[in-house]
Protein backbone atom coordinates (compact mmCIF):
# COMPACT_ATOMS: atom_id res chain seq x y z
CA UNK A 1 0.00 0.00 0.00
CA UNK A 2 1.42 3.35 -0.98
CA UNK A 3 0.46 7.29 -0.61
CA UNK A 4 -1.96 6.49 -4.11
CA UNK A 5 -3.79 3.69 -2.31
CA UNK A 6 -4.18 3.80 1.11
CA UNK A 7 -7.57 4.63 1.93
CA UNK A 8 -7.15 5.60 5.43
CA UNK A 9 -8.50 9.21 6.74
CA UNK A 10 -5.74 11.55 6.48
CA UNK A 11 -5.30 14.27 9.21
CA UNK A 12 -5.60 17.40 8.49
CA UNK A 13 -2.47 19.97 8.49
CA UNK A 14 -2.31 21.77 11.97
CA UNK A 15 -0.28 25.36 12.31
CA UNK A 16 -0.81 26.29 15.46
CA UNK A 17 0.52 24.84 18.76
CA UNK A 18 -2.77 23.99 19.90
CA UNK A 19 -4.30 22.00 17.24
CA UNK A 20 -7.45 22.71 18.90
CA UNK A 21 -6.82 26.70 17.65
CA UNK A 22 -7.05 25.28 13.84
CA UNK A 23 -10.32 22.86 14.15
CA UNK A 24 -11.95 26.36 15.84
CA UNK A 25 -10.98 28.75 13.45
CA UNK A 26 -12.34 26.85 10.42
CA UNK A 27 -15.46 27.11 11.81
CA UNK A 28 -14.85 30.76 12.46
CA UNK A 29 -14.88 31.16 8.87
CA UNK A 30 -17.40 28.87 7.97
CA UNK A 31 -19.56 31.11 10.09
CA UNK A 32 -18.45 34.29 8.80
CA UNK A 33 -18.92 33.02 4.94
CA UNK A 34 -22.67 31.96 5.93
CA UNK A 35 -23.10 35.35 7.64
CA UNK A 36 -21.67 37.04 4.39
CA UNK A 37 -24.03 34.87 2.35
CA UNK A 38 -26.87 35.80 4.42
CA UNK A 39 -25.77 39.44 3.91
CA UNK A 40 -25.64 38.90 0.19
CA UNK A 41 -28.96 37.37 -0.07
CA UNK A 42 -31.10 39.89 2.19
CA UNK A 43 -29.54 42.30 0.37
CA UNK A 44 -30.42 41.37 -3.28
CA UNK A 45 -34.11 40.60 -1.59
CA UNK A 46 -33.71 44.24 -0.50
CA UNK A 47 -33.34 45.64 -4.17
CA UNK A 48 -36.05 42.96 -5.48
CA UNK A 49 -39.12 44.20 -3.26
CA UNK A 50 -37.40 47.82 -4.13
CA UNK A 51 -38.21 47.11 -8.13
CA UNK A 52 -41.83 46.27 -6.74
CA UNK A 53 -42.36 42.79 -6.77
CA UNK A 54 -39.99 41.88 -9.54
CA UNK A 55 -38.38 39.57 -7.59
CA UNK A 56 -37.35 37.15 -10.45
CA UNK A 57 -35.40 40.05 -11.71
CA UNK A 58 -33.45 40.58 -8.33
CA UNK A 59 -29.88 40.45 -10.52
CA UNK A 60 -28.08 43.84 -9.49
CA UNK A 61 -27.18 46.71 -12.06
CA UNK A 62 -23.45 47.48 -12.54
CA UNK A 63 -23.33 50.08 -9.85
CA UNK A 64 -25.60 47.63 -7.14
CA UNK A 65 -23.26 45.12 -7.96
CA UNK A 66 -20.19 47.09 -7.54
CA UNK A 67 -21.71 48.27 -3.47
CA UNK A 68 -22.11 45.11 -2.94
CA UNK A 69 -18.55 44.23 -3.70
CA UNK A 70 -17.95 46.91 -1.67
CA UNK A 71 -19.28 46.36 1.52
CA UNK A 72 -18.25 42.52 0.94
CA UNK A 73 -14.38 43.93 1.10
CA UNK A 74 -15.29 45.75 3.96
CA UNK A 75 -16.97 43.20 5.67
CA UNK A 76 -13.96 40.40 4.84
CA UNK A 77 -11.36 42.97 6.44
CA UNK A 78 -13.14 43.69 9.53
CA UNK A 79 -13.40 40.20 9.96
CA UNK A 80 -10.08 39.21 9.36
CA UNK A 81 -8.03 42.28 10.40
CA UNK A 82 -8.77 40.75 13.87
CA UNK A 83 -6.29 37.80 12.71
CA UNK A 84 -3.49 40.60 12.60
CA UNK A 85 -3.11 41.17 16.20
CA UNK A 86 -2.18 44.88 15.31
CA UNK A 87 -3.59 47.94 17.86
CA UNK A 88 -6.04 49.95 16.61
CA UNK A 89 -5.36 52.83 18.79
CA UNK A 90 -2.20 53.49 20.17
CA UNK A 91 -1.42 51.69 23.54
CA UNK A 92 1.34 50.46 25.56
CA UNK A 93 4.43 48.84 22.77
CA UNK B 1 -26.55 27.52 -13.36
CA UNK B 2 -24.28 25.92 -10.97
CA UNK B 3 -24.37 26.06 -7.44
CA UNK B 4 -26.91 26.51 -4.30
CA UNK B 5 -28.54 29.77 -3.68
CA UNK B 6 -25.38 30.82 -1.40
CA UNK B 7 -22.55 29.46 -3.78
CA UNK B 8 -22.17 32.58 -5.26
CA UNK B 9 -21.87 34.54 -2.47
CA UNK B 10 -19.57 31.38 -0.55
CA UNK B 11 -17.41 32.40 -3.39
CA UNK B 12 -16.75 35.79 -3.42
CA UNK B 13 -16.87 35.68 0.21
CA UNK B 14 -13.80 33.33 -0.13
CA UNK B 15 -12.16 35.30 -2.87
CA UNK B 16 -12.40 38.18 -0.57
CA UNK B 17 -10.78 36.35 2.06
CA UNK B 18 -8.00 35.56 -0.29
CA UNK B 19 -7.54 38.87 -1.06
CA UNK B 20 -7.18 39.86 2.14
CA UNK B 21 -4.44 37.49 2.83
CA UNK B 22 -3.11 38.34 -0.24
CA UNK B 23 -2.43 42.29 0.78
CA UNK B 24 -2.57 42.69 4.32
CA UNK B 25 -2.18 39.21 5.90
CA UNK B 26 1.07 38.91 3.63
CA UNK B 27 2.54 42.58 4.47
CA UNK B 28 2.27 41.63 8.15
CA UNK B 29 4.16 38.37 8.05
CA UNK B 30 7.14 40.41 5.97
CA UNK B 31 7.05 43.01 8.18
CA UNK B 32 7.51 40.41 10.90
CA UNK B 33 10.07 38.42 9.42
CA UNK B 34 12.20 41.46 8.63
CA UNK B 35 11.75 42.90 12.46
CA UNK B 36 13.08 39.33 13.48
CA UNK B 37 15.49 38.97 11.10
CA UNK B 38 16.45 42.74 12.22
CA UNK B 39 17.54 41.18 15.76
CA UNK B 40 18.84 37.89 14.68
CA UNK B 41 22.53 37.27 15.12
CA UNK B 42 24.46 37.59 11.59
CA UNK B 43 26.09 34.01 11.57
CA UNK B 44 22.97 32.08 10.56
CA UNK B 45 23.29 30.85 7.09
CA UNK B 46 20.32 32.66 4.68
CA UNK B 47 17.75 30.31 3.42
CA UNK B 48 14.18 29.51 3.47
CA UNK B 49 15.54 27.06 6.69
CA UNK B 50 16.34 30.66 8.49
CA UNK B 51 12.76 31.70 7.85
CA UNK B 52 11.36 28.97 8.95
CA UNK B 53 13.69 29.06 12.37
CA UNK B 54 12.30 33.26 12.69
CA UNK B 55 9.17 32.62 11.92
CA UNK B 56 8.48 29.53 14.43
CA UNK B 57 5.74 29.79 16.40
CA UNK B 58 5.06 33.72 15.07
CA UNK B 59 1.50 34.14 15.21
CA UNK B 60 1.36 35.86 11.74
CA UNK B 61 2.91 32.94 10.60
CA UNK B 62 0.59 30.32 12.04
CA UNK B 63 -2.65 32.56 10.63
CA UNK B 64 -0.96 33.24 7.47
CA UNK B 65 -0.32 29.27 6.63
CA UNK B 66 -3.74 28.76 7.64
CA UNK B 67 -5.57 30.67 5.97
CA UNK B 68 -3.86 29.75 3.04
CA UNK B 69 -4.71 26.05 3.51
CA UNK B 70 -8.13 26.77 4.39
CA UNK B 71 -9.41 28.89 2.38
CA UNK B 72 -8.83 26.78 -0.89
CA UNK B 73 -10.05 24.13 1.07
CA UNK B 74 -13.58 26.35 1.52
CA UNK B 75 -13.17 27.02 -2.18
CA UNK B 76 -13.89 23.32 -3.36
CA UNK B 77 -15.26 21.29 -0.62
CA UNK B 78 -17.98 22.19 1.92
CA UNK B 79 -21.83 22.86 1.34
CA UNK B 80 -20.74 25.64 -0.85
CA UNK B 81 -17.85 24.39 -2.44
CA UNK B 82 -17.05 24.06 -5.89
CA UNK B 83 -17.35 20.04 -6.31
CA UNK B 84 -20.82 20.06 -4.40
CA UNK B 85 -22.04 22.75 -6.68
CA UNK B 86 -21.61 21.09 -9.81
CA UNK B 87 -23.51 17.82 -8.40
CA UNK B 88 -26.70 18.89 -9.16
CA UNK B 89 -25.75 19.55 -13.06
CA UNK B 90 -24.09 16.70 -13.42
CA UNK B 91 -26.16 14.98 -16.38
CA UNK B 92 -26.20 18.40 -18.17
CA UNK B 93 -22.89 19.11 -17.74
CA UNK B 94 -22.00 15.03 -18.53
CA UNK B 95 -23.71 15.75 -21.99
CA UNK B 96 -21.91 18.80 -23.08
CA UNK B 97 -18.63 16.86 -22.16
CA UNK B 98 -19.82 13.95 -24.48
CA UNK B 99 -21.10 16.26 -27.33
CA UNK B 100 -20.05 15.18 -30.83
CA UNK B 101 -16.83 16.49 -32.01
CA UNK B 102 -15.03 17.26 -35.05
CA UNK B 103 -13.36 13.93 -36.42
CA UNK B 104 -9.86 13.74 -34.70
CA UNK B 105 -10.11 16.65 -32.18
CA UNK B 106 -10.14 13.91 -29.22
CA UNK B 107 -7.99 11.19 -28.56
CA UNK B 108 -8.67 9.34 -25.44
CA UNK B 109 -6.83 6.32 -24.21
CA UNK B 110 -9.46 4.12 -21.99
CA UNK B 111 -6.62 2.12 -21.12
CA UNK B 112 -4.26 4.80 -19.69
CA UNK B 113 -2.80 4.35 -16.34
CA UNK B 114 -2.49 7.66 -14.22
CA UNK B 115 0.80 7.92 -12.79
CA UNK B 116 1.16 6.92 -9.33
CA UNK B 117 2.20 10.38 -7.83
CA UNK B 118 -0.96 12.19 -9.07
CA UNK B 119 -2.54 9.62 -7.93
CA UNK B 120 -1.37 10.01 -4.38
CA UNK B 121 -2.63 13.61 -3.47
CA UNK B 122 -5.60 15.50 -4.77
CA UNK B 123 -3.83 18.30 -6.28
CA UNK B 124 -4.82 22.11 -5.21
CA UNK B 125 -7.08 20.42 -2.81
CA UNK B 126 -8.88 19.42 -5.77
CA UNK B 127 -11.05 16.46 -3.99
CA UNK B 128 -10.26 13.26 -6.46
CA UNK B 129 -7.82 15.51 -8.30
CA UNK B 130 -8.16 16.64 -12.54
CA UNK B 131 -8.99 13.33 -13.44
CA UNK B 132 -10.70 10.85 -11.06
CA UNK B 133 -14.37 12.45 -11.65
CA UNK B 134 -15.69 13.22 -14.87
CA UNK B 135 -16.77 16.78 -13.77
CA UNK B 136 -13.53 17.30 -12.92
CA UNK B 137 -12.44 19.41 -15.50
CA UNK B 138 -15.18 21.57 -15.06
CA UNK B 139 -14.66 21.90 -11.82
CA UNK B 140 -10.77 23.29 -12.30
CA UNK B 141 -11.76 25.28 -15.03
CA UNK B 142 -14.11 27.00 -12.79
CA UNK B 143 -11.67 26.88 -9.31
CA UNK B 144 -8.53 28.12 -11.84
CA UNK B 145 -10.88 31.29 -12.01
CA UNK B 146 -9.64 32.71 -8.42
CA UNK B 147 -6.02 30.30 -8.05
CA UNK B 148 -4.43 33.73 -8.29
CA UNK B 149 -6.47 36.51 -6.72
CA UNK B 150 -5.27 39.01 -8.16
CA UNK B 151 -5.63 37.92 -11.55
CA UNK B 152 -9.27 37.42 -11.33
CA UNK B 153 -9.98 40.81 -13.10
CA UNK B 154 -7.26 40.44 -15.15
CA UNK B 155 -6.64 37.37 -17.54
CA UNK B 156 -4.32 37.78 -19.87
CA UNK B 157 -1.17 35.64 -18.08
CA UNK B 158 -2.02 32.86 -21.12
CA UNK B 159 -2.33 35.47 -23.32
CA UNK B 160 1.15 37.24 -22.41
CA UNK B 161 2.55 33.87 -22.43
CA UNK B 162 1.93 33.04 -25.97
CA UNK B 163 2.97 36.76 -27.07
CA UNK B 164 6.15 35.66 -25.42
CA UNK B 165 6.67 32.48 -27.03
CA UNK B 166 5.50 33.73 -30.29
CA UNK B 167 8.26 36.31 -30.30
CA UNK B 168 10.89 33.52 -29.83
CA UNK B 169 9.45 32.04 -33.19
CA UNK B 170 6.48 31.57 -34.99
CA UNK B 171 5.40 27.78 -35.16
CA UNK B 172 4.15 25.70 -38.09
CA UNK B 173 3.91 22.72 -35.81
CA UNK B 174 3.36 23.29 -31.26
CA UNK B 175 3.12 20.95 -28.69
CA UNK B 176 1.41 22.18 -25.59
CA UNK B 177 2.22 19.54 -22.83
CA UNK B 178 0.03 19.18 -19.50
CA UNK B 179 -2.35 21.25 -21.39
CA UNK B 180 -5.49 20.61 -18.73
CA UNK B 181 -8.78 22.15 -20.36
CA UNK B 182 -7.24 23.48 -22.89
CA UNK B 183 -6.65 26.90 -20.93
CA UNK B 184 -3.07 27.67 -22.14
CA UNK B 185 -3.33 26.15 -25.87
CA UNK B 186 -6.75 28.14 -26.74
CA UNK B 187 -4.05 31.66 -27.36
CA UNK B 188 -2.37 29.23 -29.55
CA UNK B 189 -4.81 27.83 -31.57
CA UNK B 190 -6.39 31.51 -32.13
CA UNK B 191 -3.14 33.25 -32.46
CA UNK B 192 -1.89 31.07 -35.43
CA UNK B 193 -4.46 29.79 -37.01
CA UNK B 194 -1.67 28.33 -40.01
CA UNK B 195 0.13 26.33 -37.18
CA UNK B 196 -1.13 22.68 -36.34
CA UNK B 197 -1.43 22.90 -32.57
CA UNK B 198 -1.50 19.27 -30.32
CA UNK B 199 -2.51 19.64 -26.70
CA UNK B 200 -1.58 16.45 -24.42
CA UNK B 201 -2.75 15.88 -20.94
CA UNK B 202 -3.31 12.52 -18.53
CA UNK B 203 -6.42 13.73 -17.37
CA UNK B 204 -9.65 12.89 -19.52
CA UNK B 205 -12.21 15.04 -17.99
CA UNK B 206 -10.14 18.00 -18.40
CA UNK B 207 -8.92 16.80 -22.02
CA UNK B 208 -12.78 16.70 -22.98
CA UNK B 209 -13.62 20.25 -22.22
CA UNK B 210 -10.69 21.15 -24.07
CA UNK B 211 -12.08 20.15 -27.06
CA UNK B 212 -15.42 20.94 -26.80
CA UNK B 213 -14.08 24.87 -25.82
CA UNK B 214 -11.92 24.28 -29.29
CA UNK B 215 -15.02 23.54 -31.02
CA UNK B 216 -16.90 26.11 -29.79
CA UNK B 217 -14.85 28.24 -30.74
CA UNK B 218 -14.32 26.43 -34.15
CA UNK B 219 -10.90 25.92 -34.16
CA UNK B 220 -9.57 23.61 -36.81
CA UNK B 221 -6.08 23.39 -36.21
CA UNK B 222 -6.07 21.62 -32.79
CA UNK B 223 -6.20 18.37 -31.72
CA UNK B 224 -6.05 16.98 -27.68
CA UNK B 225 -4.97 13.66 -27.01
CA UNK B 226 -4.46 11.69 -23.38
CA UNK B 227 -0.69 11.10 -23.22
CA UNK B 228 1.92 11.71 -20.78
CA UNK B 229 3.94 14.36 -21.29
CA UNK B 230 7.04 12.09 -19.98
CA UNK B 231 6.23 9.54 -23.09
CA UNK B 232 3.88 11.22 -25.89
CA UNK B 233 3.93 8.30 -28.92
CA UNK B 234 4.39 11.16 -31.11
CA UNK B 235 7.06 11.09 -33.75
CA UNK B 236 10.54 12.17 -33.62
CA UNK B 237 11.15 16.15 -34.32
CA UNK B 238 7.74 16.54 -35.15
CA UNK B 239 7.34 19.80 -33.80
CA UNK B 240 9.17 23.06 -33.86
CA UNK B 241 7.70 24.44 -30.39
CA UNK B 242 7.16 22.62 -27.38
CA UNK B 243 5.32 24.15 -24.38
CA UNK B 244 4.14 23.77 -21.05
CA UNK B 245 1.95 25.87 -18.74
CA UNK B 246 2.29 25.37 -14.99
CA UNK B 247 3.04 21.34 -15.37
CA UNK B 248 6.34 20.50 -14.66
CA UNK B 249 5.96 21.74 -10.81
CA UNK B 250 2.93 18.94 -10.70
CA UNK B 251 5.56 16.10 -11.55
CA UNK B 252 8.62 14.25 -9.62
CA UNK B 253 12.50 15.61 -11.18
CA UNK B 254 12.41 12.14 -12.43
CA UNK B 255 9.71 12.67 -14.41
CA UNK B 256 10.51 16.56 -15.25
CA UNK B 257 13.73 15.25 -16.22
CA UNK B 258 12.29 12.31 -19.13
CA UNK B 259 9.23 15.21 -20.15
CA UNK B 260 12.36 17.53 -20.93
CA UNK B 261 13.93 14.90 -22.77
CA UNK B 262 11.01 14.56 -24.38
CA UNK B 263 10.26 17.51 -25.52
CA UNK B 264 13.84 17.48 -27.30
CA UNK B 265 13.03 14.25 -29.09
CA UNK B 266 9.76 15.88 -30.51
CA UNK B 267 11.75 19.11 -31.25
CA UNK B 268 13.14 19.38 -34.91
CA UNK B 269 16.67 20.73 -34.93
CA UNK B 270 16.14 24.91 -33.73
CA UNK B 271 13.56 24.33 -32.23
CA UNK B 272 12.38 25.82 -29.17
CA UNK B 273 10.75 25.04 -25.97
CA UNK B 274 9.63 27.08 -23.70
CA UNK B 275 7.85 25.97 -19.91
CA UNK B 276 6.21 28.53 -17.65
CA UNK B 277 5.72 27.78 -14.63
CA UNK B 278 7.09 28.50 -10.78
CA UNK B 279 10.92 28.84 -9.50
CA UNK B 280 11.60 31.09 -6.03
CA UNK B 281 13.78 34.21 -6.67
CA UNK B 282 17.14 34.97 -4.93
CA UNK B 283 14.78 36.15 -2.03
CA UNK B 284 15.00 33.70 1.19
CA UNK B 285 11.60 35.23 2.29
CA UNK B 286 9.94 34.52 -1.02
CA UNK B 287 11.52 30.83 -1.03
CA UNK B 288 10.23 29.89 1.88
CA UNK B 289 6.90 30.90 1.49
CA UNK B 290 6.93 29.65 -1.96
CA UNK B 291 7.93 25.97 -0.50
CA UNK B 292 4.98 26.03 1.75
CA UNK B 293 2.69 27.18 -0.66
CA UNK B 294 3.76 23.85 -2.17
CA UNK B 295 2.91 21.84 0.75
CA UNK B 296 -0.02 23.46 1.91
CA UNK B 297 -1.59 23.64 -1.57
CA UNK B 298 -0.91 19.79 -2.03
CA UNK B 299 1.32 20.51 -4.56
CA UNK B 300 4.32 18.49 -3.00
CA UNK B 301 6.82 18.89 -6.24
CA UNK B 302 7.17 23.02 -6.30
CA UNK B 303 10.10 22.37 -3.85
CA UNK B 304 12.16 19.13 -5.87
CA UNK B 305 11.54 21.18 -9.12
CA UNK B 306 13.03 24.83 -7.48
CA UNK B 307 15.71 22.44 -6.18
CA UNK B 308 16.57 20.31 -8.86
CA UNK B 309 18.99 22.64 -11.16
CA UNK B 310 16.45 22.62 -14.06
CA UNK B 311 18.72 24.18 -15.90
CA UNK B 312 21.66 22.22 -15.56
CA UNK B 313 18.95 19.51 -16.30
CA UNK B 314 18.29 20.77 -19.75
CA UNK B 315 22.08 21.42 -20.63
CA UNK B 316 22.84 17.91 -20.20
CA UNK B 317 19.74 16.71 -22.15
CA UNK B 318 21.67 18.81 -24.70
CA UNK B 319 19.55 22.15 -25.17
CA UNK B 320 21.33 25.15 -25.78
CA UNK B 321 20.45 28.49 -25.04
CA UNK B 322 19.31 27.84 -21.82
CA UNK B 323 17.07 31.01 -19.83
CA UNK B 324 15.42 31.35 -17.31
CA UNK B 325 13.31 34.34 -17.18
CA UNK B 326 11.37 35.73 -14.14
CA UNK B 327 7.36 36.28 -16.00
CA UNK B 328 5.42 38.91 -15.20
CA UNK B 329 1.86 37.27 -15.01
CA UNK B 330 0.36 40.85 -14.89
CA UNK B 331 0.81 44.44 -15.77
CA UNK B 332 3.01 46.01 -12.60
CA UNK B 333 3.11 42.58 -10.34
CA UNK B 334 7.12 42.96 -10.52
CA UNK B 335 6.20 46.22 -8.78
CA UNK B 336 3.94 44.59 -5.94
CA UNK B 337 6.22 42.06 -5.01
CA UNK B 338 7.09 44.02 -2.25
CA UNK B 339 3.58 44.33 -1.01
CA UNK B 340 1.51 41.21 -2.31
CA UNK B 341 1.62 37.58 -2.13
CA UNK B 342 2.20 36.49 -5.75
CA UNK B 343 3.66 33.21 -7.49
CA UNK B 344 7.27 33.47 -8.46
CA UNK B 345 6.18 33.13 -11.83
CA UNK B 346 9.38 31.91 -14.40
CA UNK B 347 9.90 30.68 -18.13
CA UNK B 348 12.16 27.94 -18.61
CA UNK B 349 13.66 27.87 -22.47
CA UNK B 350 15.73 26.01 -24.66
CA UNK B 351 16.36 25.76 -28.17
CA UNK B 352 17.39 21.90 -30.04
CA UNK B 353 20.42 22.93 -31.73
CA UNK B 354 20.40 23.17 -35.43
CA UNK B 355 21.41 20.47 -37.70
Amino acid sequence: MDGATDPRPRPEQTFFADPVLDRVLGMVMALSAEVWVLREQQRRMALALERAGLAADAEPTAEEAAAIARDREAFTAALLENLLGRQVSKGAL
Amino acid sequence: MVGSPGFDAWQRFILSAKLYWTGPMFRALRETYRHRLSVTPKDMPPGPERVAALLEGEPDAQIFAWMERHLQRFKYSGRHGLVPAHEPERAALTAMLNAPLPEGMLELDPGFEMPRYFQAVDIHQHPGGVWSDELAGVVYERGARSTTPLLSKDLSLHDRFTELVLGMKRPKRLLDMGCGFGKSTKPFYEACRDAQVVGVDIAAPCLKLAAQEAAAAQARNVSFKQRSAAETRLPDGAFDIVTSTMMLHEMPPPVIEDTLREAFRLLEPGGVTVHLDFLPPDDEFLTWLHFGHGRRNNEPYMEPLARMGIAQVMERIGFTDVAIRPFEEMPGAFSRRDSHWRFPWAVVSGTRPPG
